[in-house]
C-alpha cells in the first residue's frame, strides 16, 4: 500500500499527468479513426518517448492504450467501422443501436463500461499478479520453455480460418528471430555478413512495418479513397444521439453482462497471443448464451455491447498481469510495451516484481488514472468524434507512413531500421492480402529467443534427455495445454466434418 | 494457385535455412549447444508447412478469397511502394524538409488526393514531424 501511495505521488506529478493525458487523447483520436490500431499507436510512440523519464514516456504509452481500446467502439457504433480490431464485437450491438436512434446511449455505454472493465482488469492484476510472479520465480529452463511453447501454441487461436497460414507466419517469425547472435555461444547466425544485422532484426521497426505501413498499403488497395461516400455516410449517423447515460433499470438488468464480460476479457487477456479482439468476441458470444434474451443480441441489444466494452477493457489488465509477472506479452500491444520497458532497462518478469516494485506501481498508478481521464472525457469526446473520422484517408495514411520512417529511424539514428520497417510493411501486406494472420508473427519474434535459450539451456542440464520436459509438474501441464491447443481445432474440424 | 506458390516459397525457405543451419559452426561437446539446433528445428517446421498449405492449393481448397488485385489500385500501389523506396535511397541527401515534402504531396496525389490540399497537408505535416522530432525528441534528422 506504501509502495502504492509512493507511485501515485509519482504519477500525480504535473509533467507526468501532462503526458498521460496526451496519451489519452492521442489515444482517443487514434482509435477512433479506422484502421489505425492501439498496437501501431504504442509501436510507433515507443522511439519517440525513450528520450522521456520512465513515468512520463509509459504515461504516454498506457494513455495511448487504455483510451485507443475504448474509442475504436466509437466508429464501430457510428459508421459499424472497429476503429481497432478490438472493437470488432461492438458493431454487432451498437450500430444497431444507433440505427434504432440510440447512438447516444450505446456511445454512453461505451465510455461507462469500458471504464469498469479497465477498473476490473486493473484490480484482478493487482490481486492476482504477485502470487502469479512468486509462483514463476520458481521456474526454471524447463518451464520457461514449456510456458513459451504454450505462449506459441496460441498461434492456433489467433490463426482464424487456417490453421497452417497461421503456423507458417508463425515459423516466419521464428526464423526471424533467430538472425543475429546465438543466444548461447554469441556466434553469428544469419546476418549475411552484415554488422547491421549482428544484433538481430529489431522488432520494433519490424512491428511497426508489419501494423503501420502494412496497414497503409492494404487499405490503399481495399478501400481507396471515395471522398463522398465517406462524408455522406457520417452526417447520415451523426444526425440524432439522443441520451447518453443507462438508467437505473439499465444499470441492473446489464449487470450480469458486465460481469461475464469483464470476467472473459480478464482471462483472455492473461493467456499469451490472444487480445482484446478475441476478448470482446468471446465475452459477446458468453454473454449471449447466459442472456435471458438472446434474441436481441445482434439486434441492438444493451447487454451485448455492454459484454463487448467490458470484455476489451479488462482484457488489458489481464495482458498486463502476464506480461508483468512472467515477462510474456498477453497480446500484440503488450508485446510492444515489453520493448519500451527494456527501453528503460526493466526487464519484465517475476524478478521485476522484487527488484523494481516502484516500477510495478507506477504502471498500476497510471493504468487508473488513463481509466479516469477516458471517463471523463470519453462522454465530450464521443460527441464530437465525428470531427475526427472526417479527416480525409490520404491525410491519414500519409501521416501514418512518414511517422512511421521517422520513427524507425530514430529508435537508433539508423537508416537500416527504416529499410526493415519498409520491409516489414510489404510483408505485412502480403500476409493480409492473402489472408495470413500477423498474430502469431508477433507472437513467434517475442517468444522465439525465450523458446530456443530455455529449450537449449534445458537439454544441457538434462544431458540431452528431453524427458525433463515431461517430468517436471508444472513444464508438464504447460506442455499438455500445447498439445491440447494444437489438437482442439483438428478435433473441432473432424467432429463438424462428421456432422456434415 | 497462390497457396501452391506460397507453400512452395515456403518449403524453399526452410530448405535454405536448414543448409544455413548445416553451416554454422560446431565444434561444442553437447548437440543442444550446436547454433544450427534449433534453426534445425524451424527449418523442418517450415518445409512440411510448406507442403502442406501446398498439396492444399493443389487440392483446390483455396484459403483466400480476395480474387485478383485491381488494376488501377496495384498501379497506384506499386507507385507509392516505389516513391517510398526513392525516398529512402535520398535519406541522408538534401534537405529532409523538402524530401519529406514532396514524398507526401506525391503520396497523397497517388491516393488521388487532391493537388491544393495534398500540397497544405504535406507543408503541415511535414513541418509538424520536423519540428516534433529534431525540437522536442532531439533526433538529428538530415
Amino acid at each position: 500500500m506504501q509502495d502504492l501511495l509512493v507511485a501515485f505521488q509519482q504519477v500525480l506529478q504535473p509533467g507526468v499527468l501532462l503526458y498521460l493525458i496526451l496519451g489519452t487523447t492521442l489515444g482517443l483520436v487514434v482509435g477512433t479513426l479506422p484502421g489505425l490500431t492501439a498496437t501501431m499507436a504504442v509501436a510507433i510512440l515507443t522511439p519517440l518517448t525513450f528520450w522521456l523519464p520512465p513515468a512520463s514516456g509509459l504515461g504516454v504509452l498506457i494513455g495511448v492504450w487504455n483510451a485507443a481500446i475504448f474509442s475504436g467502439g466509437i466508429s464501430a457504433i457510428l459508421l459499424n467501422i472497429p476503429g481497432t480490431p478490438a472493437s470488432i464485437a461492438s458493431t454487432f450491438d451498437g450500430y444497431p443501436m444507433a440505427k434504432k436512434g440510440q447512438a447516444g446511449l450505446a456511445l454512453g455505454i461505451n465510455v461507462l463500461y469500458s471504464f469498469i472493465g479497465g477498473i476490473f482488469g486493473i484490480v484482478v492484476f493487482l490481486v492476482a499478479a504477485f502470487p502469479l510472479a512468486r509462483f514463476a520465480l520458481s521456474f526454471g529452463p524447463a518451464e520457461y520453455f514449456a510456458l513459451g511453447l504454450f505462449g506459441l501454441s496460441m498461434m492456433v487461436a489467433v490463426s482464424g480460418t487456417s490453421m497452417v497460414k497461421g503456423l507458417i507466419t508463425g515459423f516466419i517469425g521464428l526464423a526471424l528471430s533467430l538472425v543475429g547472435l546465438d543466444p548461447m555461444l554469441a556466434t553469428p547466425r544469419f546476418n549475411f555478413g552484415s554488422t547491421d544485422l549482428i544484433t538481430g532484426l529489431s522488432f520494433i521497426p519490424l512491428m511497426i512495418g508489419i501494423f503501420g505501413l502494412g496497414e497503409v498499403f492494404y487499405q490503399m488497395t481495399t478501400a481507396p479513397y471515395q471522398p463522398q461516400e465517406e462524408s455522406g455516410k457520417k452526417r447520415e449517423t451523426l444526425s440524432s444521439l439522443g441520451r447518453m447515460l443507462v438508467n437505473a433499470k439499465e444499470f441492473i438488468q446489464t449487470l450480469p453482462a458486465a460481469i461475464i464480460g469483464s470476467v472473459t476479457g480478464v482471462i483472455i487477456g492473461a493467456i499469451p497471443g490472444t487480445g482484446a479482439d478475441i476478448a470482446s468476441l468471446l465475452g459477446w458470444e458468453f454473454s449471449r448464451r447466459a442472456s435471458k434474451r438472446k434474441e436481441e443480441y445482434g439486434k441492438g441489444s444493451i447487454e451485448g455491447l455492454v459484454a463487448t466494452c467490458t470484455a476489451n477493457n479488462a482484457c488489458l489488465g489481464g495482458a498486463l498481469t502476464t506480461m508483468m509477472a512472467l515477462g510474456i506479452p498477453g497480446d500484440a500491444v503488450t508485446a510492444v510495451l515489453i520493448g519500451s520497458f527494456m527501453m528503460y532497462g526493466v526487464q519484465p518478469g517475476p524478478a521485476m516484481f522484487r527488484d523494481r516494485s516502484d516500477f510495478v506501481f507506477t504502471v498500476i498508478g497510471l493504468m487508473i488514472l488513463a481509466n479516469l481521464f477516458f471517463l471523463a472525457t470519453g462522454f465530450i469526446f464521443s460527441r464530437f468524434a465525428g470531427g475526427f473520422i472526417l479527416l480525409p484517408k490520404p491525410i491519414m495514411w500519409s501521416t501514418i507512413l512518414i511517422l512511421s520512417l521517422v520513427g524507425s529511424f530514430s529508435l537508433n539514428n539508423r537508416l537500416f531500421d527504416v529499410w526493415v520497417a519498409f520491409l516489414g510493411g510489404i510483408l505485412g501486406f502480403l500476409f493480409r492480402r492473402y489472408q495470413f494472420p500477423i498474430g502469431p508473427i508477433i507472437l513467434a519474434l517475442i517468444l522465439g529467443p525465450m523458446v530456443e535459450r530455455n529449450f537449449r539451456t534445458a537439454l544441457i542440464i538434462s544431458h540431452g534427455n528431453p524427458a525433463i520436459f515431461l517430468t517436471r509438474p508444472i513444464s508438464l501441464i504447460f506442455i499438455i495445454g500445447t498439445v491440447l491447443a494444437l489438437a482442439s481445432p483438428l478435433f473441432l474440424y473432424r467432429k463438424k466434418e462428421k456432422k456434415e | 494457385m497462390a497457396d501452391i506458390l506460397f507453400g512452395v516459397f515456403t518449403v524453399v525457405l526452410g530448405i535454405v535455412l536448414y543448409w544455413g543451419a548445416n553451416r554454422l559452426p560446431t565444434g561444442v561437446l553437447t548437440f543442444a549447444l550446436n547454433p544450427g539446433f534449433f534453426p534445425k528445428i524451424v527449418a523442418a517446421g517450415l518445409i512440411i508447412l510448406g507442403a502442406i498449405l501446398a498439396y492444399q492449393g493443389w487440392k483446390s481448397k483455396p484459403t483466400y478469397g480476395e480474387g485478383k488485385l485491381n488494376k488501377e489500385l496495384g498501379l497506384r500501389l506499386g507507385a507509392l511502394l516505389g516513391l517510398v523506396f526513392l525516398y529512402l535511397i535520398l535519406w541522408g541527401r538534401g534537405s529532409f524538409l523538402l524530401n519529406t515534402l514532396v514524398f507526401l504531396f506525391f503520396s497523397q496525389l497517388i491516393m488521388k488526393y487532391r493537388v491544393l490540399p495534398s500540397l497544405l497537408s504535406s507543408t503541415i505535416i511535414t513541418f509538424l514531424t520536423w519540428i516534433l522530432f529534431t525540437q522536442a525528441f532531439k533526433v538529428h534528422l538530415f
